[in-house]
């Protein structure tokens, strides 16, 4: 199916190689296998019905890579055994093998101009109040001949749809909208329209949980990565930050200096994400204290993590967990992604996270201050993959002169990879790299 | 048995370059993740396994070439891991090299013996072995001056370390899953371009990369000869990928078209339905946490109780129920070339047959369906063999890649 492109994520991305249509379909087989049963079962879910309305491209549907589809109206029916049957109608499917049924149970349920048109020849004396009666002709025999007792439907009735710092890519929508959720209720009937719960949890647990296959391509998406940056010859006093290509240095007073003619000098660190390197100063034969000490922290920030994140928590719970584990290893746990100069202890480090969802959206734990409520309650689930973003800050006093304004502090943002299994968490793929090159 | 019957032939196909047609990327491996797969096998398999095995020290001295050159690094030395408590193993180099960053301690081969006394291990694994000559590295004066150096005390308590290199080797880490599934993709789209090599009546099964076989209806089989492929034919094709030292090899199968024959006939659509179900019963009954030979038991009584036979050995069996369809296992160790026969094994022979089957284990799910025909006389039977890449979570069985889908139809 084409233009299928923009509902895969992330790591699911084309810019990823692995990300093949193949590779993805299987994916989304795996999911409908391994997970779709375990969800419905344990949000006692018998019937799952999922609306896309047509003509919106999909829109910001949460789950149509999920489902391969930009539009149709999906059935997943827990009919006992291993398997949920799973039906598409009106629904172009990229993956037509992933379902038992993809079909139209009327033809007339996408609405469109000749569908309407054959409609009226077909049935010159029907008494139809509206061609929306058409929506979901068909429909409430499908649903009364498995008789479900609890029918999710994609509708929210008390996540909030909050959209800010990482959800660009897949916010929580608000679903079906509300002429198809009446049309579908007078299509259902009155006894099965009653059985109708919000599937919001459903579709939450369902995005949150990945499968052995997703981390495989969330690992191919930087497994080249980690290298760093090699400086080269850098002759302080004569090589410019133009030359090479950098944008800023930090210099020995803890100020940042910038501009292509800016002249490398001794007590520089230059570089970003992509590397760094630190110029010595006269006498000097390694990296300053600080800049150790910087290295320390960060080390012992990194094993807190690995050590404490672990399936089954809530992703409040882990945070609340990482916090108490930071304190108690000296640090100051900080909500705000900024060096806070008026804390009781300004001489400890400072440490921020936001180990948010990655590969596939943030609809899923996030161990972090930010974003809604639900995403703290949501439990980290087997191959849970995620960001390791964290923000260090480390107070400097020999800096005194800097004009850093929040206050004489080395900082870092770091944005590796993470999975969690039943080991804790594991690296998927090389970190972006910390070491820092000694310019002679 | 194995398809996998000549290894050696198999790993020069291994290290063959790959098709040029290639869409997916040739598999790399970078310093960086070479050395994140080693740490992570240290941060996260090292700990589980010595306390699976209820070992408090391992000393690996290596001289030569060793199972574990890429974990430990190539340089001869005296490796030693103790359980110090806590979640990590300490690690130690005496008389070698190492990587820094990797390795926590440093020392000369003559400073092993108070190092071992310090720490006062209970039981101490040494790498040799009793029961299986590939982890019996250990050179004999190694081992003669290492007990010797140890004293009596010490010496008591060294047992085999034979059992836990296989699981070390055995464990794996996300990083290498990773890594496993993309070079299950790459061997998968190098199967898919030697079938489209194939004219029938022309091409030879010499003329395709891989282990290529037919069997003809009373299971001869023709294997990378000069036979040259006709319609009708059923063809086996294992092929694999590999970087370093990671490897994998998958299977695919393919049927040629007879002379008016627009898709699979019936009795080939019927071997791929039980390759299928099959598949289903695998995927339902194999979980870690038991033996390969338990789990093979396991899954005897489970193709029985759905109307299969067994069988032992690859071949087919003309004193079995002659209606009923034959089914052999060989479910070995996959994703890296030292452990691919010395890990757990869900299979009729093997000594990793013993062996536990670790969380997040990785192997072939390679199997062999003879389905008779009665209709065509009696013995004869089609025969397809299943061989992909698979993998052990608490779930049960996964793909990591993209398992065959389809008996491929060649025009």
């Amino acid at each position: 199916m084409l233009n299928i492109g923009d509902a895969n994520y992330g790591t699911f991305d084309d810019d990823n190689p692995y990300a093949t249509e193949g590779m993805l379909n299987h994916v989304r087989r795996e999911r409908f296998y391994l997970i779709l049963p375990r969800v419905m079962q344990e949000h006692e879910v018998d019937m799952w019905i999922h609306v896309i309305r047509p003509w919106s491209w999909g829109g910001t549907d949460p789950l149509r890579y999920e489902f391969g589809s930009k539009s149709g109206v999906f059935f997943f029916t827990d009919r006992g055994g291993d398997g949920i049957e799973r039906v598409v109608f009106e629904g172009e499917v990229q993956d037509p093998g992933a379902y038992d049924l993809v079909g139209e149970e009327s033809r007339f349920i996408s609405q469109q101009d000749y569908e309407l048109m054959d409609y009226w020849i077909e049935n010159p004396d029907s008494d139809l109040e509206s061609e929306l009666d058409l929506r979901f002709l068909g429909l409430g025999d499908f649903v009364a001949e498995r008789d479900p007792k609890r029918i999710a439907v994609n509708y929210v009735e008390s996540l909030s749809l909050a959209e800010g710092s990482e959800t660009f890519t897949m916010a929580l929508g608000d679903g079906i909208s509300y002429t198809d959720y009446v049309q579908l209720s007078k299509a259902l009937g009155e006894k099965y329209a009653e059985r109708m719960v919000s599937a919001e949890h459903l579709i939450l647990d369902y995005l949150s949980r990945r499968v052995a296959s997703e981390v495989v391509l969330y690992g191919a998406a930087r497994a080249s990565g980690g290298e760093g940056r090699r400086f080269g010859k850098i002759v302080p006093g004569v090589t410019t930050l133009g030359d090479l290509g950098v944008r800023s240095v930090v210099d020995k007073d803890g100020n940042e200096r910038g501009g292509d003619d800016y002249v490398i000098q001794r007590g520089d660190l230059i570089g970003d994400w992509q590397g760094k390197a630190y110029v010595l100063r006269k006498g000097e034969t390694e990296l300053p204290s600080y800049f150790q000490r910087f290295q320390e922290d960060n080390r012992k920030v990194r094993d807190i993590l690995r050590k404490n994140i672990k399936v089954g928590l809530t992703a409040g719970e882990t945070c609340d967990l990482l916090a108490r584990k930071l304190e108690e290893a000296g640090f100051i746990y900080t909500e705000y992604q900024e060096y806070n100069k008026y804390v009781e202890h300004p001489e400890k480090t400072q440490v921020h996270l936001d180990l948010h969802a990655e590969g596939k959206g943030i609809l899923a734990p996030r161990i972090s201050p930010m974003g809604p409520k639900w995403h703290w309650n949501m439990k980290i689930q087997l191959f849970h993959t995620f960001a390791v973003e964290y923000m260090i800050y480390v107070p400097v006093p020999e800096w005194d002169r800097g004009n850093n304004f929040t206050g004489q502090q080395l900082s870092d943002a770091y944005h590796d990879g993470g999975v969690v299994t039943a080991r804790g968490m594991e690296i998927p793929y090389p970190d972006q790299s910390q070491r820092i090159e000694i310019i002679q | 048995m194995s398809k996998l019957r000549n290894l050696p032939a198999l790993l020069c196909v291994l290290i063959l370059p790959q098709g040029l047609s290639s869409q997916l990327p040739e598999p790399s491996a970078s310093r960086e993740l070479m050395k994140l797969i080693r740490n992570e096998k240290f941060e996260v398999i090292l700990p589980q396994v010595m306390r699976d095995n209820q070992i408090d020290m391992w000393i690996h001295m290596k001289g030569g070439e060793d199972p574990l050159d890429f974990e430990l690094g190539e340089v001869p030395g005296a490796y030693i891991f103790t359980d110090r408590g806590g979640d990590r193993i300490e690690r130690a180099v005496f008389g070698g090299r190492g990587d820094e960053e990797l390795y926590d301690i440093f020392g000369a081969k003559t400073e092993i013996a108070q190092f071992v006394s310090e720490r006062d291990p209970n039981r101490i694994a040494l790498n040799y072995s009793q029961e299986n000559p590939g982890f019996n590295t250990i050179s004999d004066t190694d081992r003669t001056q290492l007990l010797e150096a140890l004293g009596e005390a010490y010496r008591e308590r060294v047992v085999p370390a034979d059992r836990l290199i296989a699981d070390f080797l055995a464990g794996r880490g996300m990083a290498e899953i990773a890594l496993y599934g993309r070079l299950l993709m790459t061997s998968s789209e190098i199967i898919d371009g030697e079938f489209d090599k194939i004219v029938p009546g022309v091409t030879t099964l010499k003329d395709l990369s891989g282990n290529v076989f037919v069997r003809d209806l009373d299971g001869n089989e023709e294997n990378n000869t000069d036979y040259v492929i006709q319609p009708g034919d059923l063809i086996g094709l294992l092929e694999g990928a590999n970087v370093m030292d990671f490897s994998e090899h998958n299977g695919g199968i393919a049927y040629v078209l007879r002379e008016g024959e627009t898709g699979l006939p019936p009795e080939i659509q019927s071997i791929w339905e039980h390759a299928l179900k099959t598949r289903e019963i695998f995927r339902q009954n194999i979980s870690a946490g038991r033996t390969g030979a338990e789990t093979l038991e396991t899954l005897i009584g489970k193709l029985e109780e759905a109307g299969y036979v067994y069988i032992d050995e690859d071949r087919y069996d003309p004193e079995a129920d002659p209606v009923k369809t034959q089914v052999h296992i060989d479910f070995h160790g996959l994703g890296r070339i030292v452990s691919q026969e010395e890990a757990p094994r869900i299979s009729p022979s093997g000594w990793g047959r013993d062996l536990n089957i670790p969380l997040y284990h990785t192997f072939a799910l390679e199997y062999m369906i003879h389905m008779p025909v009665p209709a065509w006389g009696k013995g004869k039977h089609l025969y397809i063999c299943l061989h992909d890449g698979a993998m052990v979570t608490e779930r049960g069985l996964e793909f990591p890649a993209p398992p065959a889908q389809e008996i491929r139809v060649i025009r």
